[in-house]
């Protein structure tokens, strides 16, 4: 690992990360089950609120119904999204650490805050909705279907691809033998990126004949899973709640 | 009446050719077994099978039809002629492309355009069959080469084709998979069914074939 040039440790730690950003098997499922597209719509619509937001109050509230919320999440889970939520977090600090000395730390708190509750809110509805779900709520949403075929497929390839260059990288560090060839540091990277490109090229075009072969002819079907009950429809006062708080904290303060 | 008929099929990639002079003719109720040394121009024979590429010179007739680029770019002519084959593909990687294992096998099912009922009934069928229940909601491309396969084949099972055209289906899996797989082909045998693959494992093409084809490095038919 030592010799292998900076470019393919970027690729490896990008394609490990899109290969533990997709497992499924991870996902927390719960007792009752709300139709993903309004799961979708209420993050969306909260992250909306966080930002129109023009004081700390709502923010704050927001964050404790979040951290409740996180604290009935199993303990791998939590670890998980504190883990997104730490470097976010961080660096926004961090940006934010001239408006201190240019005299405003409010804002450092009141943008930080509107950041760590956007990046809690979409991690927590990725620990607890599965990909398949989300790409389920887009077309309930009525998002064109070979534009979800699209965002799916392209998932689907990001995670062989990373495969791919992983396993190329590899071949190439058994190869240098622990010995620093300045050759090596050019070379590869663009040697690597050169044979996925290649192997994408053919991937992209066999998996299109595989859905040609299945009767694919341009339009993508699928059989919706999810029928509106009443716990959909309790969900859907928590939009009516969380909006009643914005309005009466934003007049209030 | 043959099934598929083969008559002076030539095929090249460019310059490299891949198929020289293929005269053949597939009934149905048989198990035919394709064999030959790599590059012998086995994959590009599926590929004229399944309308993926179209003979540079001589004739394909599938049901006593030539099969031409023309016809095939007519939609309802290439689904109702995709909808009697069943193709498995050598990498199951590639052939796997949705979100979760239910939805690859309705994924065929749904574009065959059948009600919503009978594809969740043939849905459970194939996946109880093939005992993938505990990998429903599992991503494709998550699984193992073994359960790849599996998903890969009860994706086609379940558009319950006539013909069955599967490239190398021992490929990279282990002995178990492998007893499986014959055991699943030897299953799927019936008087009204084509089945056509190739293998270079000689048990294995023993064991399920009625009939062996075998090409040679020339890229041509060379005995029965």
């Amino acid at each position: 690992m030592k010799n292998s040039p900076a470019g393919t440790k970027i690729m490896k730690t990008i394609s490990l990360l899109l290969k533990n950003d997709t497992e499924m098997s991870k996902i927390e499922k719960g007792k009752w089950v709300i139709l993903p597209a309004l799961r979708l719509l209420f993050v969306l619509f909260l992250i909306i609120l966080i930002s129109l937001s023009k004081n700390a109050a709502f923010v704050i509230v927001v964050f404790a119904g979040l951290v409740v919320r996180l604290a009935m999440l199993k303990p791998e889970t939590i670890k998980m999204v504190v883990m997104r939520l730490v470097p976010a977090s961080l660096l926004t600090a961090i940006i934010m650490l001239p408006a201190v000395f240019l005299g405003n730390p409010r804002s450092l708190i009141v943008v930080t805050g509107k950041v760590i509750c956007s990046v809690l809110t979409l991690s927590e509805l990725n620990a607890s909705v599965a990909w398949k779900d989300l790409t389920h709520a887009l077309q309930d949403l009525h998002l064109p279907q070979i534009f979800i075929l699209t965002i799916d497929m392209t998932v689907h390839f990001l995670v062989i691809l990373g495969r791919v260059s992983n396993a190329i990288v590899e071949a190439v560090e058994l190869r240098t033998c622990g010995k620093k060839n300045p050759n090596w540091k050019k070379a590869p990277t663009g040697g690597i990126l050169g044979t996925t490109y290649l192997i994408s090229e053919r991937m992209s075009r066999e998996s299109s004949e595989a859905m040609v072969v299945r009767g694919f002819s341009g339009e993508y079907k699928t059989l919706k899973k999810h029928k509106f009950n009443w716990m959909d429809l309790l969900y859907l006062f928590a939009f009516v709640l969380v909006l009643l708080i914005f309005i009466y904290l934003e007049r209030a303060m | 009446m043959a099934r598929m008929e083969f008559k002076n099929v030539s095929f090249s990639y460019g310059e490299f050719p891949a198929v020289k002079d293929f005269s053949y003719s597939f009934e149905r109720g048989k198990t035919y077994c394709i064999e030959g040394p790599n590059g012998c121009g086995k994959s590009s024979l599926f590929r004229i099978m399944t309308g993926l590429s179209f003979p540079d010179k001589g004739q394909f007739i599938f049901d006593g039809e030539e099969i031409t680029e023309k016809k095939m770019k007519r939609r309802e002519f290439a689904t109702s002629f995709h909808q009697k084959q069943g193709f498995l593909f050598q990498n199951s990687e590639i052939q796997l492309f949705t979100s979760s294992v239910e939805d690859e096998i309705l994924f065929g099912l749904v574009n065959m355009g059948l009600p919503e009922e009978e594809c969740r009934e043939r849905a459970e069928k194939y996946i109880h069959m093939l005992r993938l229940e505990h990998l429903r909601e599992r991503a494709p491309f998550n699984l193992s080469g073994g359960e790849k396969k599996r998903v890969a084949l009860a994706s086609i099972l379940a558009m319950e084709p006539d013909v069955f055209i599967l490239d190398e289906p021992l490929n990279g899996l282990d002995e178990d998979t492998q007893h499986w797989i014959t055991h699943h082909i030897d299953m799927i045998k019936s008087p009204d069914r084509l089945i056509i693959l190739a293998a270079h494992d000689h048990h294995f093409t023993d064991k399920v074939a009625d009939i062996k084809v075998r090409m040679n490095k020339d890229h041509r038919l060379v005995e029965e």
